[in-house]
Order: structure tokens, then C-alpha cells, then sequence
């Protein structure tokens, strides 16, 4: 190829000399489709070349002197690798090789105008100019460095004077496509000049701006990527037909001289290292979704930013996957509250950013310009202190926040910037005066750990089914008026299928807006009836089959995370909000962590020895409870004595042996729990001490890892 | 346990009192006896060393079907915080109270990880008061007083676990 291409310069010079025109060696071919796009702009006499990264808006200066005075209507030729582009000093067609030098080529035929319009066909090997009052026009480049001529396609006036800033030739149809001064998506056949006008996918006035689109691009995925000359504002366009779309996404350079080309058959990835939101997609996180990111640079929220090739969108986290939590800029001393102020906490590593910040009142997945709660705050280094003012119509609940640092002042909450950091955060909403009471605290989990062969003594090593769970009280002047519990599964070791519910001993079912209860099990809201049907009893059910939810490990893997070799960092996740139709006095509901218990499924086999006791499989009526709790109106009674079970109801002693041995217990913290048939004592010998001290005061800590026999414990 | 416990107590006791009387008559001996004899009763002296490991040996052996729990120890790993604030004596205004964990006395408020609290909640008038319920691992917290005003500067008080000592908390 190159050997070729130098006879071909060699004729080039020759035929330049002849011509008598001033010709120079084209500097050497770009990459093979190079995924950044390129950008010339001539702020002054002197055209500059940019690489951009669209994927973030980033971009980096290529050629701060492209050997003319001006160049516009580039386009990139797949065909040959180089670019081509109107060269207004030597009033002709010029190649642009990876130097960035303008070569002027021998065109014929020339109209006395130069061209700002411009792209290469994807398919024809021909670069094409449009020029408002003339018309269409192209130049075959299938030997660029031989006599060149320039036909007319199509008169300005039959394709109906398009006022076009600049064109780009679509990836896999062949058509022009352009998006025109008013913000209307046009479709030019390039063979005849035939133009239809498509929807209009921006409007200036709705957006505030003057819209000259002076750079377009498409990707190998048919998007058209639109670049204003006057804010530097990139836009995605989704071409399809009168119902195209378009939506911001990123934030690139501007210039009153704009002029963009790229490799129509490169796909959009980001070669640098950007950060990226973990909202949930709706509200723009995704690059996909033209999601908020920023490419990774001294300036950012906290002390650590990371990088991701994409976000990791809700209710995946890249904090989770990598054990790195990078959303550590933004603290929350005080609550939420509807109609109040609030406080937060901003940490800024440097005095050069500015803070724009959203909060999604309305839960509507979606963060609009009402809710937009920082503008354009520039920080200081360190903590900065804020107020958030709750506007009185938002809702009370779980929402998402996104904030964002950048050293551009205005941002929105989508699109990609070239500095700073977006930080994500799922934020509680309350109503005035309302207390949050949390167990064991706001980002720590409790563990429940059953053995699931109950009447039958079990092997011990208490993960049949382990639940970490942790729990919110909502109190409006000492009264709960709401419950959010939620929980991931931790283990299961077991292959009998368990539900997992949690009880309200003593709230009789009437009390709960069962109609306003929400259970999300990961990330998915659930519609199966969570509150049980049973009077004078609050049973909520999370599961009726964790196995449902959870898979084993690959490769000989049993079970979910009890086995050597079947780790997983993925939790099978929850959360279950109960609001209650009557706030109930904190001083009658039951203790936390209330009676959370595993219980069978429906049909499921739990062994011989209950099917033969019962009759048939026991589901529901199945249950194992935390020692002394005692069981729902659902549990058949007649389990109580039977096989190692030396419960008595009349003395308030629940699910316990002879010997006084639990199937459940409690551990406060998320525990490190035995290895499969690895019994609690070989894995955490001081509960030797603690059991037999009915005070609970010897070995109080016996459950922490550092008391642990690390052989024994499980480790993903 | 309870049980194997009780069993293996039973050994240690019979070899401490065997130790006992053997050194008591080795004692009665130094007094008593002539040297050599003394002398004699010397690798019992050492016995306790022999058999220290009969006082572990049990434990290591036990098995969970062994214990013998009480059966009203429900083997919870918590205990109850009496947390009342107060401090209406000398502002009613509009304030905020977190109560974080946190093991560092010195620590600036901003830097507190208020991700971690277990009761977020305003003050009414200056006052506010709840029974917490916390893991035995949590011991030590920091409450801070947050006033929605900037200008007025947040309070902090720091609160530790002592064994033995009362569970509540005033802040006032």
C-alpha cells in the first residue's frame, strides 16, 4: 500500500509541477479508523486540529498549525485513511495526513467559492461539498493525487436552499445527513441531491442558545453527533426517521470556526480514564444514556475517584465490585426534611472547581431544572459547608442526588466534561420532624444465621440461610409512622428451599397501609403481596424461596457462599418499606430487630421427618425463629417437641433443644460465617463462654473476626 | 458446654486439690520432715505445670452439642442506650442531631462518617430523647449538634461504653 502510495505522490509532484501549482509529500496515513474525531477550528489565520473523545467531550490540541490559512467541510475517508477538507489559502480540495499539514490537490472545474460544508461517502470514495446558493458538488478521490474534478450533484435551489453548517455521511445507509441552523434533521441523497426535511430534534429557543452545528459526526452505531460552535455543546442524535431524537452529551470546545470529521465506522469508547455516576439509568448514567462522566484529573469530590469503562447503574456499584468506594465527597449531617433547610458537607480537592448538584423531589427517575439544588458553587479546597433547601412539594422517601465538580460553572446532570467528578448518593426524604432510628446503624448490617433442619439437630455451622439485615425507624413525635428494612442475602448453605419474612409481634395487620408497601428485590419492585393475610398479626414476607433469588457458585458449587471456591462478591439484595396506616407508640412495638424467620416453601420438599410428622410437605407452616421467639399463627404447633425440639410455649421458650441450643441467632454486624459443616465453635471458640453465661456479659465480642479461627471461617 | 464444663472442672479440681494436699503435705514436709524427703516432693511442685493443659484440653474438645445454655439466654449481642439531649437552655433554634459510631475523640465533625449514624433526627425546641439499641462492639459514639443556621457553630459530645456502668447518655 505504501509503496503504491509513493509512486502515487511521485505522480502527484510531477503533475503539481506541471500544473504549475505549489505541492508538497502528504504526511503519512492515520491509524486504520481512528476513534476520536477531529475537530479544525481557525480562531485566528492559523487552522488548529483537536483530537476529541466524544465519549467525554475531552479533547487535546493534534496540530496547533496546519500549514494554511483556513480549512473547513473535512471529511475522514475510510477508504484511504486521510482527511479531506476544503483548504481556502490554495482555494482547492487538500489531503490531511496524520502530520495535520494541508496538501492542496489538483481540482478542476472549481465554482470560485469555498466550501464549509463537506464529508467523505462511506461507500464512494468521494468527498462531497455543499455550498448554500450552489449546491451540491463531488470529487472522486479514488486516485487523489491525479487531476481532480468537481462535479455538481444537485443545485441549492433543488434541494431547497438547507441553511447546513456542516454534513456527515451515515455508516451504513449512504445518506447525508445534517442537522440545520433551526435544529431540523435533514436526509440527503447524495447520488441525486433529493432532501427531506426529518423532525426537528433541538429547538433554540427551548434550549436558550443559537444553534450553528459546525461540527457533525456519526458513530459505527448510526448515532450523528452534533457539536454548537457558540457553547462547544455536543449533542447525540438518534436518526430514525420523522421520530428522531436528540439529547446532550458532552460538553466539547467552542469555536466561531467549527469544522469536525471522523471515521464514520468507529464506535464511541472513551481511551482515557472517566469516572461515572451509579444512579439508576433513567436519570442519565450510563454512557448510553449519555450518562454524567468526567475524565479523571487533579480535580474531585473527596479523597478518591476511580475509573470505569461504563457506570455500573443501580443496584450494581462499582464501590461494591471493586472495594473501592469512591463516593466519599459528600456528607449528610442532617436529614432531609419536607420544607426545611438541610446541611451537607462538600469535600473538594482543589479551589478551582464548581459544585452543581440535583436532587429528585418528585422520585420520578429523573432530575429536572426545578431540581437542581447547587448551582454553579465554586469551592473551596477541603470541606465546604451547604445548605439544601427541601422544596415543600417533594415527596417523602428514598430518592437519588447526583453531584457533579467540574471547572466548567454550568453543568447539566448528563453528558461528559473533561475534569472533575460525579457522585451519585440514594438519599432519605422525610417529613418535618421526623427522627430516623437505625439498627445496628445507617450503612451496617445485622446477620441472622438459621439452621434450617429444625425439630432435627443440624450440623452448626449456622449458614443454611444467612440474612444481613439492617433496619430504619421513622418516629414523628416518638409514634413510628413507617419501617424500612433491608437486607442481602449473605449464605446458604442448604438446598432445601427457605422464604425469608420478618414479624411484628403484637401489630395486629390492620395497622399497616399495606397498599403503600414496597419491596424491591434487586433493584426490581415487586408486586407479590408482601403482608400476610393472618389477623391480629403483622408477618411481612421478603421471599417465599431465597433460592429464587441467589444461584450456586459455579463449578461443583452446592451452595451460595458456604463453599471453598464459590465466592461472590454479588449479594442478592433487598428492600421492604412499610408505612403504617396509624403510627404506632414506640413504646409498643416490638424490640428490634422484630422476629425476622426462615420458613419453607410452598410444596417444597423439607425432609422426611416433617412430611412424615405433618403429612405432606410443610411450607408455610415450617418455621425457625430467633431463640424465644415465638412462631406465627402459620407454624403447626405440633413441631414443638418433636425431634430435638424442646420448645414450651406455656413458658414462653421457643425453638430451642433440651440443652438449651438455638436453630437461629442473631449477630450484630456483618459476620464472617463458619465454612460449610464447619461448626460455630471450631469457628468462633469464645462462644463457649458466652453461652454458658446467662448474663451475656463473658466473651460479648465473641462473634468478631479477630476472635475467629480464620480456618475456619469463609472467605470469598 | 455447661456440661462438659462441669466435667472437666471436676478433673481440674481433684488435680488442684491433689496439688494442694501433695504440696500441703510437701509443705507439712519442709517443716516436718528431713530434706531429702523434701526434695523428693519437688516434681510435684511442678505438677501444676504438667497439667495445665487439662485445663484447656476440655474446652478444645468440646462440642456445640455439649453446651448447656440456659434456656432464657437468648444469646442476643446488644444492649439499650438511654439518649437524651437537651439543650433548650440555651438555644430552641432550629438544630439537628446525628449519633454516629466513632473511636476517634479527636476527630474534626466534618470528617465524621455520617453515613454510619444510628439516629438522625431534629430537635423540637431544643430537646429530643430515645432508647438505641446497640451491638456489644459498638462502644464508643459521638453525638453532634447541627444548627441549620451556619453561623452557629455544631456541638459535639463523645460517649464510651463501660462495662458494668450505666447505659444512657445525657447531652445537654
Amino acid at each position: 500500500m505504501k509503496k503504491i502510495y509513493l509512486r502515487l505522490m511521485l505522480l502527484s509532484l510531477l503533475v503539481g509541477y506541471l500544473s504549475g501549482m505549489p505541492r508538497a509529500l502528504a504526511g503519512e496515513q492515520f491509524d486504520n479508523c481512528p476513534h476520536q474525531a477531529f475537530l479544525i477550528q481557525s480562531p485566528d489565520a492559523v487552522p488548529i486540529s483537536y483530537g476529541v473523545d466524544l465519549a467525554t467531550g475531552s479533547y487535546s490540541v493534534l496540530s496547533a498549525d496546519m500549514g494554511t490559512t483556513k480549512i473547513n467541510a473535512v471529511g475522514f475517508n475510510n477508504h484511504d485513511n486521510y482527511l479531506y477538507g476544503w483548504d481556502y489559502a490554495a482555494a482547492t480540495l487538500a489531503q490531511i495526513g496524520s502530520d495535520h499539514q494541508s496538501l492542496a490537490l489538483n481540482v478542476t472545474d472549481l465554482i470560485g467559492k469555498p466550501f464549509y460544508v463537506g464529508d467523505v461517502s462511506v461507500f464512494d470514495n468521494a468527498w462531497y461539498g455543499y455550498r448554500s446558493g450552489y449546491g451540491l458538488y463531488r470529487i472522486a478521490l479514488t486516485t487523489p493525487s491525479s487531476a481532480l474534478t468537481l462535479e455538481k450533484v444537485a443545485s441549492s435551489q433543488y434541494m431547497g436552499n438547507p441553511k447546513l453548517t456542516d454534513m456527515a455521511f451515515h455508516p451504513s445507509d449512504g445518506y447525508i445527513y445534517a442537522v440545520d441552523n433551526d435544529g431540523f434533521l435533514l436526509k440527503i441523497d447524495a447520488s441525486n441531491g433529493d432532501t427531506i426535511q426529518l423532525n426537528q430534534v433541538l429547538n433554540e429557543q427551548a434550549l436558550g442558545f443559537n444553534f450553528v452545528f459546525g461540527a457533525q459526526y456519526f458513530d459505527v452505531n448510526g448515532h450523528l453527533y452534533i457539536s454548537n460552535n457558540g457553547n462547544g455543546y455536543l449533542y447525540r442524535v438518534t436518526v430514525n426517521a420523522q421520530v428522531s431524537t436528540a439529547i446532550f452529551f458532552a460538553y466539547g470546545p467552542s469555536s466561531n470556526s467549527n469544522d469536525g470529521a471522523r471515521c464514520a465506522l468507529a464506535g464511541i469508547e472513551s481511551r482515557e480514564q472517566v469516572d461515572f455516576g451509579d444512579a439508576p439509568d433513567s436519570y442519565g448514567t450510563s454512557l448510553a444514556s449519555a450518562g454524567a462522566r468526567h475524565v479523571i484529573t487533579g480535580l474531585y469530590l473527596g479523597d478518591v475517584i476511580d475509573a470505569e469503562a461504563d457506570s455500573y447503574v443501580h443496584p450494581l456499584s462499582d464501590d461494591a465490585s471493586d472495594g473501592s468506594n469512591d463516593d466519599d465527597g459528600i456528607a449528610f449531617p442532617t436529614g432531609f426534611e419536607i420544607a426545611q433547610q438541610s446541611v451537607i458537607i462538600v469535600k473538594s480537592s482543589t479551589d478551582q472547581g464548581y459544585l452543581n448538584a440535583w436532587i429528585d423531589w418528585d422520585q420520578d427517575g429523573q432530575f429536572e431544572a426545578d431540581e437542581q439544588v447547587v448551582q454553579s458553587s465554586l469551592m473551596s479546597q477541603g470541606d465546604n459547608l451547604m445548605n439544601i433547601a427541601v422544596p415543600s412539594w417533594a415527596n417523602a422517601g428514598d430518592t437519588w442526588a447526583r453531584f457533579r465538580l467540574s471547572s466548567l460553572s454550568q453543568l447539566l446532570p448528563i453528558g461528559g466534561v473533561s475534569d472533575g467528578e460525579v457522585e451519585d448518593y440514594l438519599v432519605t426524604v422525610t417529613e418535618p420532624g421526623v427522627s430516623s432510628v437505625h439498627y445496628p446503624s445507617a450503612s451496617t448490617y445485622t446477620t441472622f444465621a438459621y439452621e434450617d433442619l429444625y425439630p432435627e439437630q443440624g450440623d452448626f455451622d449456622m449458614n443454611d440461610v444467612m440474612m444481613n439485615v439492617k433496619f430504619t425507624e421513622y418516629l414523628l413525635n416518638n409514634q413510628v409512622i413507617r419501617i424500612k428494612m433491608e437486607g442481602k442475602l449473605a449464605a446458604m448453605g442448604a438446598s432445601y428451599h427457605n422464604g425469608f419474612a420478618i414479624g411484628l409481634v403484637d401489630i395486629d395487620n390492620s395497622k399497616i397501609k399495606s397498599d403503600s408497601i414496597r419491596l424491591i428485590i434487586n433493584g426490581v419492585a415487586q408486586t407479590s403481596a408482601v403482608l400476610e393475610n393472618n389477623p391480629n398479626e403483622t408477618v411481612l414476607i421478603v421471599s417465599r424461596d431465597l433460592w429464587s433469588i441467589a444461584q450456586a457458585g459455579e463449578t461443583s458449587c452446592y451452595y451460595f457462599r458456604t463453599e471453598l471456591g464459590c465466592g461472590t462478591s454479588s449479594r442478592p439484595s433487598w428492600s421492604l418499606t412499610v408505612p403504617f396506616i396509624e403510627p404506632v407508640d414506640k413504646a409498643q412495638m416490638p424490640d428490634l430487630p422484630y422476629d425476622p424467620f426462615i420458613f419453607a416453601q410452598g410444596g417444597s420438599y423439607h425432609g422426611d421427618f416433617l412430611a412424615s410428622l405433618l403429612g405432606n410437605q410443610p411450607g408455610r407452616a415450617f418455621e425457625v425463629h430467633l431463640k424465644n421467639k415465638g412462631p406465627t399463627t402459620s407454624f403447626a404447633s405440633q413441631i414443638f417437641g418433636q425431634g430435638d425440639d424442646a420448645s414450651n410455649p406455656a413458658l414462653a421458650r421457643y425453638f430451642q433443644s433440651s440443652k438449651g441450643l438455638p436453630w437461629a441467632l442473631e449477630i450484630p454486624t456483618n459476620w464472617k460465617h463458619p465454612k460449610e459443616t464447619v461448626n460455630l465453635l471450631e469457628a468462633y471458640p469464645q462462644f463457649v463462654g458466652f453461652s454458658a453465661d446467662p448474663t451475656g456479659q463473658t466473651n460479648r465480642l465473641w462473634y468478631q473476626q479477630t476472635h475467629a479461627n480464620p480456618a475456619a471461617i469463609y472467605q470469598d | 458446654m455447661g456440661q462438659k464444663y462441669v466435667n472437666s472442672i471436676s478433673p481440674l479440681c481433684v488435680t488442684l486439690l491433689l496439688s494442694v494436699f501433695l504440696l500441703s503435705a510437701c509443705g507439712g514436709g519442709e517443716e516436718n520432715e528431713s530434706k531429702p524427703k523434701t526434695t523428693q516432693v519437688q516434681p510435684v511442685v511442678t505438677a501444676p505445670v504438667v497439667t495445665a493443659p487439662v485445663v484447656t484440653a476440655p474446652v478444645k474438645a468440646l462440642t456445640i452439642t455439649e453446651l448447656i445454655i440456659a434456656a432464657d439466654h437468648n444469646l442476643t449481642s446488644v444492649y439499650q442506650l438511654s439518649l437524651v439531649v437537651d439543650i433548650s437552655s440555651y438555644s430552641t433554634a432550629r438544630a439537628f442531631i446525628s449519633v454516629c459510631e466513632n473511636n476517634d475523640q479527636e476527630i474534626i465533625i466534618t470528617q465524621i462518617n455520617y453515613a454510619d449514624c444510628l439516629v438522625q433526627s431534629p430537635l423540637t425546641l431544643g430537646k429530643f430523647a430515645i432508647e438505641l439499641t446497640l451491638p456489644n462492639h459498638v462502644q464508643q459514639l459521638v453525638g453532634v449538634i447541627w444548627f441549620t443556621d451556619l453561623a452557629q457553630p455544631a456541638q459535639v459530645q463523645h460517649w464510651s461504653y463501660v462495662q458494668g456502668g450505666g447505659s444512657s447518655w445525657r447531652i445537654d
